[in-house]
């Protein structure tokens, strides 16, 4: 299997079959990114789609010596950022549109005990719009770690900073996630309710 | 360690980030604190959440397609495509070298003044007007050869002005496609009027034109082996002038009412494509003009003619695999060369594009871009 760096040289000669086999390895990543920073589907797709359009017009700016993988996760990331900014929006999490396929259900949640079940499916709901209270750089760099599950190194070459500040970084931001979550608990007045951090 | 330390060792990844002994502490602490206990289940959630891939949506399968399209798209509105940096020299290089040339020409004692005993050279300098695209050639010839000046009427100038004078004109043109009113007059006017207007185009630089002018030329008396390399060197500097030789592009005129030009895109030397738009921006189409032979229309070698097909190699395989825009095309002559006119657009059908090629003619000079 040709490696991303000799995909994009044979691209930049004219082969469109390369273009699409680097689409294919990196399109679920990189909609991962879209999906979890905009918040649905349709935003994430069209950013999706603008990221693949970005690379192929600037690929020529492509230092083929470095590794393909931050380079086109960076312009993800910039092309997020950049769309949350212009549209200066808090951005608001739709369930309905956090559909989970039938088919992808696990069958044993069907026989847990479901008052279990719920308040399980209600602190995950809870988290994930905590998550989307928490600023853009502390959602991004937890949507790298964990969902495309990089290792710190790799997170610093794509938001280019050094791996000790990701490191600072991650850290502050499971921290601000879980004074969100505290905060909402103790102004709901909810079960789960604990001690300040 | 208090429980504020513990809760933050938390977030670390239990079995790399955390050495043996604080996970030893950690696990100790939290079989006697309830508290902590709650926030370490709490962070395995958030740990099981953070890393959940498992809602989000599978792609649509027709992305590739649709990502595919919009590059489709973005080319034939004119927007650049994946390059390669070029490898061959810009278009300006041959100018750039002729300047030099003639630079070397006027700081070199001894090698301009013997254009005068180049006999073939001067009669070379007295034919062919009608060529616009043999300006600089011959404006250069003619201002390096004082004694021609004089018969020409201009025995007031001086020879070393009149040198001055075609040395900063070349510098300063364009390198292949002249002002179209200096091409004009090129072919309009005598030799004596280019003369002076070349004079009266001096006259408004004048600190190259004082500088060159200052520059003392070497007395005519040389012989023997320098003589032969002045003589060298003024046909490479004629050779290198004649490369200049590019037609003048012309313009396309009578398009269709209310629609503007708003990008002209050079593809290469030879061949450009005009962006045409309506003022609501919501029609539009783009025609590409080039030679019907690009290596005969042009003084590009058949060699370079192949060399801007391989560059529109990539848009053909786009072409092959996202929906193709409506298109016509129509051989027309301009200045006894035959180029080709091909339209494109996605709004317009066939017919209508046929339809504006039929009122479409060419025409100089070649068109500017709209405000």
């Amino acid at each position: 299997m040709l490696s991303d760096e000799k995909l994009a040289l044979q691209i930049l000669s004219g082969d469109i079959a390369a273009f699409e086999e680097l689409m294919n390895r990196y399109k679920r990543s990189i909609f991962t990114i879209a999906y979890r920073m905009m918040g649905n589907y349709h935003e994430a797709e069209d950013i999706s789609q603008e990221v693949f359009v970005t690379v192929y017009n600037k690929l020529y700016q492509y230092d083929s010596t470095k590794k393909f993988g931050p380079w086109i996760h960076r312009i993800a990331v910039n092309t997020c950022i950049s769309t949350l900014r212009k549209r200066n929006r808090v951005v608001s999490i739709s369930f309905d549109e956090t559909y989970v396929p039938a088919n992808e259900l696990d069958l044993h949640d069907l026989y847990e005990d479901p008052q279990v079940l719920i308040e399980q499916q209600e602190l995950q709901a809870e988290i994930e719009e905590a998550l989307l209270e928490l600023p853009e750089s502390y959602r991004m760099v937890l949507i790298l770690r964990y969902q495309l599950d990089l290792k710190n190194q790799e997170i610093a070459e794509i938001i280019g900073v050094s791996r000790e500040n990701v490191d600072v970084k991650i850290h502050r931001a499971r921290k601000a996630l879980r004074k969100i979550l505290l905060q909402r608990w103790h102004e709901g007045g909810l079960k789960n309710e604990l001690p300040a951090l | 360690m208090n429980c504020q330390h513990y809760r933050e060792m938390m977030f670390a990844d239990f079995e790399t980030e955390l050495s043996p002994t604080d996970q030893n502490d950690l696990l100790q602490h939290l079989q006697t604190c309830e508290s902590c206990r709650r926030h370490y289940d709490l962070t395995l959630r958030e740990n099981e959440v953070l890393m959940d891939t498992s809602n989000i949506p599978a792609i649509d399968a027709g992305f590739n397609r649709k990502v595919l399209a919009q590059l489709q798209a973005a080319s034939t509105n004119g927007q650049t495509l994946p390059r390669r940096r070029s490898r061959h020299l810009p278009a300006y290089s041959k100018a750039v070298a002729a300047a030099v040339l003639l630079l070397a020409c006027l700081y070199v004692p001894g090698i301009l003044p013997r254009l005068q005993d180049d006999r073939s050279i001067e009669q070379t300098a007295m034919v062919d007007h009608s060529q616009p695209s043999q300006k600089s050639l011959h404006n250069v010839r003619a201002g390096s050869e004082p004694t021609q000046a004089v018969e020409m009427g201009l025995s007031e100038q001086k020879p070393d002005e009149s040198v001055s004078e075609s040395s900063s004109q070349v510098n300063r043109e364009s390198p292949q496609y002249p002002n179209h009113d200096e091409v004009n007059g090129a072919k309009n006017a005598d030799t004596g009027t280019v003369l002076k207007a070349k004079h009266d185009t001096a006259e408004q630089t004048p600190e190259l034109f004082m500088q060159t002018a200052a520059e003392p030329l070497a007395p005519h008396d040389g012989q023997g082996v320098e003589q032969s390399k002045g003589m060298e060197a003024s046909r490479s500097l004629i050779s290198s002038l004649r490369s200049l030789g590019t037609p003048v592009k012309p313009s396309i005129n009578n398009t269709p009412a209310g629609f503007v030009l708003v990008e002209t895109r050079e593809i290469n030397e030879v061949q450009t494509e005009y962006h045409f738009t309506d003022p609501n921006r919501e029609k539009s189409f783009v025609i590409k003009l080039s030679p019907a032979d690009a290596a005969a229309a042009g003084s590009i070698p058949a060699q370079e003619a192949e060399m801007y097909n391989d560059k529109e190699t990539m848009n053909a395989d786009m072409a092959s695999i996202a929906v193709m825009p409506n298109e016509a095309s129509k051989i027309m002559e301009y200045n006894g060369l035959s180029y080709q006119l091909q339209i494109t657009s996605a709004v317009f059908t066939q017919e209508e594009l046929a339809a504006i090629l039929t009122t479409i003619h060419l025409d100089s000079p070649a068109p500017s871009l709209q405000p």
